[in-house]
């Protein structure tokens, strides 16, 4: 009787359980729920005056260089052959890099190559331990939507956030780290490898000059992990950028003001960086070599 | 009978571990499920939005880089736990030089004018790119001298300026705005109330949404 009266307790407990932590909003059984937790037990997630660097996606970049006619360059697509990529880091860093090219080829509407990519990082995130964010429903998705750029980019977008998210919750941001890396190293390559100084495309050149602020952001990321050897080993890799990036002139445009327009408010002043016609070279080069580097002769 | 407990056991088991799972994950997209905007424009999400969990008291940065020609939106949301409007100040990340040029008095002055006074972040005593501002820590030869003038390089730090913050706007939620030239911004949210300094209460926790939008800006040209 004792013992019935045991098992039966213990799934009304359990059955509390998952009903307390299902809920999305705690509000309404807080008053009920007035348990105490350990702050050291739920700093996964809840980290007392946290810092974070979102870092762009791939596909910011490559929406600006379509919209301003750098024309697609289908050079840049790879033989795909991930056998190559045996270690969690070589992994990672192959994650990235096909996630940068994947967006790439969606921007340009290359949808062929885009199904190709999806099924490789697929793979990739199935050996990363991040296939959940990876499924099937999206491959479904992404072959039904092949003919609509704009759902496959936010397919793209929200898959490739879910990977993210996936890996900070399971403690694993130093694999995000080296992902975001690769993804802007390869970002970076795309845009740069056929692309000479040219004056008459200011707003080109300026978006480039200010990953300055995107890298010192994904620095910060990396800091984080620092002690992970392989997020250190990467850091090292960087520091010719990180020098390239530290000579680029921040030049005062006047005193930080807002304005009001409507309702919206005008940021103005403050601050802008200038690259010089030697200064992209020295950074494509830089950009170059490392993604040798990272690729060695995988690919 | 041994079976039938040990059959119960096991599924309590599922059940917490399930349970403990979707806990972690609570605050999982929770910007876009609960973040909406009042704006009419229709934006785009960015990437740079993020979800996380909070306690009462608690502050936190987001890094976000505003770039040259969007419009940008930001709509926080939070549990409803959290019963006061969030805190939000918005703040420009701008490279200041320290040395040679600035002399440690001008340097104070300086400091006086860049909402440095309560400034854990640019307080760190690191450079932009977060070493030692003595010792770069790689050995790396940008932060040392130069090696043909044997002048010394430039050292830089990082300080923040206020943009904005909602105290100054009844508290809003939410925000547009363009940057004349791109930015890197520090978004600083904060729960109201006291902050619990060790064993938090559950009903002390919720998630907090920080959803960012972005679009071309309209007004570009002529």
């Amino acid at each position: 009787m004792a013992k019935r009266i045991l098992s039966n307790l213990s799934i009304y407990f359990a059955f509390f359980c998952l009903i307390t932590a299902c809920v999305e909003s705690p509000t309404e059984n807080s008053d009920e729920v007035n348990l105490q937790v350990d702050s050291s037990s739920v700093s996964s997630s809840l980290e007392r005056n946290n810092t974070y660097y979102p870092i762009p996606s791939p596909e910011e970049m490559f929406d600006f260089i379509k919209s301003n006619q750098l024309d697609y360059d289908q050079s840049i697509n790879q033989q795909l052959n991930i056998q190559n990529f045996q270690t969690e880091k070589e992994k990672a860093l192959a994650f990235g890099i096909y996630s940068a090219n994947l967006a790439y080829a969606v921007a340009y509407d290359d949808a062929r190559m885009a199904l190709n990519y999806y099924k490789t990082i697929r793979q990739l995130a199935s050996e990363l331990g991040i296939d959940g964010a990876m499924n099937q429903e999206i491959m479904n998705k992404l072959q039904k939507k092949l003919s609509n750029p704009d759902s496959l980019m936010s397919i793209m977008s929200a898959s490739y956030g879910e990977s993210v998210n996936f890996l900070e919750e399971n403690k694993r941001g130093n694999i995000v780290a080296v992902i975001a890396t690769s993804a802007w190293i390869e970002s970076m390559y795309i845009v740069v490898n056929n692309l000479e100084y040219d004056s008459s495309r200011q707003s080109v050149f300026q978006r480039i000059a200010d990953q300055r602020l995107v890298f010192r952001n994904l620095w910060g990321y990396l800091k984080i992990y620092e002690e992970d050897v392989m997020v250190n080993d990467l850091m090292s890799s960087l520091l010719t950028t990180r020098a390239i990036f530290d000579n680029f002139q921040e030049v005062s445009i006047g005193s930080s003001s807002v304005k009001k327009k409507g309702s919206k408010l005008i940021f103005a002043g403050g601050t802008k960086i200038e690259m010089s016609p030697g200064q992209y070279l020295e950074l494509k080069e830089a950009i170059k070599s490392l993604r040798i580097d990272i690729l060695k002769e995988k690919i | 009978m041994t079976k039938k407990l040990i059959l119960k056991l096991f599924v309590v088991v599922i059940f917490i571990g399930f349970g403990s799972i979707i806990k972690a994950q609570s605050c999982n997209y929770f910007h876009k499920r609960y973040c909406e905007s009042m704006g009419e424009a229709e934006m785009k999400e960015d990437m740079q939005s993020k979800s996380a969990l909070f306690s009462k008291g608690q502050q936190s940065s987001f890094n976000l880089v505003a770039y040259q020609g969007q419009d940008y939106r930001i709509v926080l949301c939070s549990d409803q736990l959290f019963t006061e409007p969030l805190e939000f100040r918005i703040y420009e990340k701008v490279r200041v030089l320290i040395e040679p040029q600035i002399k440690s008095a001008e340097l104070a002055s300086e400091a006086s004018t860049s909402n440095e006074s309560d400034d854990t972040w640019a307080s760190e005593g690191g450079d932009e790119w977060g070493d030692s501002s003595s010792d770069d820590g790689w050995g790396s030869s940008d932060n040392s001298q130069t090696k043909s003038s044997g002048k010394p390089k430039p050292k830089y730090k990082l300080v923040k300026e206020l943009l904005y913050d909602n105290a100054n706007d009844d508290m809003s939620q939410e925000i547009e705005f363009t940057a004349d030239n791109t930015k890197s911004l520090i978004i600083e949210v904060k729960v109201p109330g006291e902050e619990v300094v060790k064993k938090l209460m559950i009903k002390e926790v919720g998630c907090v949404g920080v959803l960012v939008e972005h679009k071309k800006s309209g007004n570009l040209g002529f």
